[in-house]
């Protein structure tokens, strides 16, 4: 009867040199190409030009403050859509009315596109920040509750029969079986919701800003800067990143037993 | 007499109409161990669950006459599996049923982690189940329901999904600990040896719809380990039990 420690296997934090080949070997075929004019040198401009540009945009100031407007309008817009996603998914999958009150209302409106209903709330709420903020935080919100209600509905019954008969209040309940209980999906909610809300951020500021990471994408479209272009995809695909991975840390200290961390599946242990 | 079962009957209607329970009556005394045997299927799961306020009988009644302390709880049951909370630390699960009633948390977190080290797994404090074995987890379990100290203490089939050797040694830790914290014990198995070598007495359980249908007295001196097999009176009370649920046990493997 050994402690039994299991380590975490997760495929996303292994790293393999034969990628680490590949990428570089693309990168080497790329700036070749471009500079032998194999491939065109205006569209693909070589890696090395790319990253000098980088350098200059942070150096000169422009990338950061675009990359600090995108990320004041994803961080408003995901607590403002994340954080009542959460209370009602929770709510949602705690009382049986409720679901049964607000699920329909859900399942109707989640498969919308949100970015298709921005024109409505510039109609609504005109043209500017708060209607860019509000069309991310309601693409943030339902992620977030659907994935939280489903966790608090799917959480094992045996734990709130064990309560009951432990003689738990039905606060006790709440606060030590279903929200510590459904933490693990509430957290890959908020993940989740932060994703979208990156997704919505780019497409939003594409349309409709003045500022940000996704103006400056189509700005440099349009005005022919392909070096640009690549420079600011690199800037959004590293804040991807730096969200995903930084979300992923800090979950694993907040849910340290969740069976993503484990590596076990509840239903390996039943 | 701390306990009894009065004419408890359930019925589900569910699809259709099944008598799950038929008058089952029992009592039992303070500080027995009370084995309750039958082949799967037989409703002693159920009886159990109904025991322990998770179910509502349809009909009878069950009292608790022990009632000297209001702040103890009836029962603790101890779960076959997945009965302790893996977002809670060993030292906390264990604490659980006092934290219910109002226990501060310097006391009670003290006190189970006291009860951990007496027998052993004070280095697991703050261990999370997932890191135990199916083993320890068990006897962390079983260590919640002894700590809440519950009028009745109800336990089903704990052992169940554990490999035969660890089973004998989590027998005669469960034995130690009764006998250092005496308290009632209600025992669900469908392992003959496991009820005679536990128990005061053996409830003999048949389905459809579940039924006592004898109450052995187990008459034998304790401690009782493994050489325990070899007393005479082991066979006989095995046949004893084994003749009531055999002819179950047979159609359940032929139908």
């Amino acid at each position: 009867m050994a402690r039994k420690k299991n380590k975490a296997n997760g495929s996303a934090n292994h790293f393999s040199y034969g990628t680490l080949i590949l990428v570089v070997g693309f990168l080497l075929l790329w700036e070749a190409g471009s500079r032998l004019g194999l491939i065109s040198r205006m569209f693909f401009p070589p890696p090395s030009t790319i990253l000098q540009t980088l350098y200059r945009l942070i150096a000169n100031g422009r990338v950061i403050d675009s990359a600090r407007a995108t990320l004041n309008r994803l961080v408003l817009g995901s607590l403002l859509g994340i954080t009542p996603g959460i209370l009602l998914g929770v709510l949602m999958g705690w009382s049986r009315r409720l679901r049964a009150l607000f699920d329909p209302l859900i399942a109707a409106t989640h498969p919308i596109p949100k970015i298709s209903i921005f024109p409505l709330i510039l109609i609504i709420f005109g043209i500017g920040e708060i209607s860019i903020v509000i069309v991310i935080a309601i693409s943030a919100f339902f992620p977030a509750l659907v994935t939280s209600m489903t966790g608090v509905a799917q959480l094992d019954q045996v734990y709130f029969e064990v309560a009951k008969n432990y003689g738990a209040s039905r606060w006790k309940t709440f606060s030590r079986i279903l929200l510590p209980g459904s933490l693990p999906s509430i957290l890959s909610g908020v993940r989740l919701g932060l994703t979208t809300a990156l997704l919505l951020t780019i497409a939003v500021e594409l349309l409709s800003a003045k500022q940000g990471l996704g103006v400056m994408i189509w700005f440099s479209w349009q005005t022919l800067r392909v070096e640009e272009l690549f420079a600011t995809l690199i800037v959004v695909a590293l804040l991807g990143i730096v969200i995903n991975s930084g979300l992923r840390v800090l979950f694993a200290r907040l849910a340290p037993w969740s069976p993503e961390h484990t590596g076990q599946t509840s239903t390996a242990i039943k | 007499m701390i306990f009894a079962c009065n004419d408890l009957s359930l019925v589900f209607s569910n699809p259709r109409t099944t008598e799950a329970l038929a008058n089952v009556s029992f009592t039992v005394e303070q500080n027995e161990f009370v084995c309750i045997v039958g082949p799967s299927g037989c409703g002693k799961t159920t009886l159990l669950r109904i025991i322990a306020g998770l179910l509502p009988p349809s009909r009878g009644e069950i009292v608790f006459s022990g009632n000297d302390d209001c702040q103890r709880p009836a029962t603790a049951m101890v779960f076959q599996q997945q009965g302790l909370f893996p977002w809670m630390t060993v030292v906390d699960n264990v604490a659980f049923g006092l934290e219910t009633r109002g226990v501060p948390k310097k006391e009670r977190t003290s006190l189970a982690a006291d009860f951990l080290s007496r027998v052993g797994l004070g280095g697991f404090l703050s261990a999370f189940p997932y890191e135990l074995s199916g083993g320890m987890r068990q006897r962390v379990a079983i260590l919640r329901a002894f700590l809440t100290d519950p009028h009745v203490l109800l336990m089903d089939e704990p052992f169940g999904a554990l490999d035969a050797q660890t089973r004998i040694l989590m027998q005669q830790e469960l034995l130690t600990t009764w006998r250092d914290n005496p308290k009632t014990v209600i025992y669900i198995t469908h392992d003959i040896e496991e009820a005679i070598l536990l128990g005061d007495r053996i409830l003999v359980m048949s389905g459809r719809p579940g039924t006592i249908q004898a109450d052995i007295l187990i008459d034998l001196p304790r401690p009782r380990t493994l050489s325990f097999r070899q007393h005479p009176q082991f066979d006989a009370i095995y046949q004893q039990v084994w003749q009531i649920i055999e002819s179950e046990v047979r159609e359940g493997i032929t139908r």
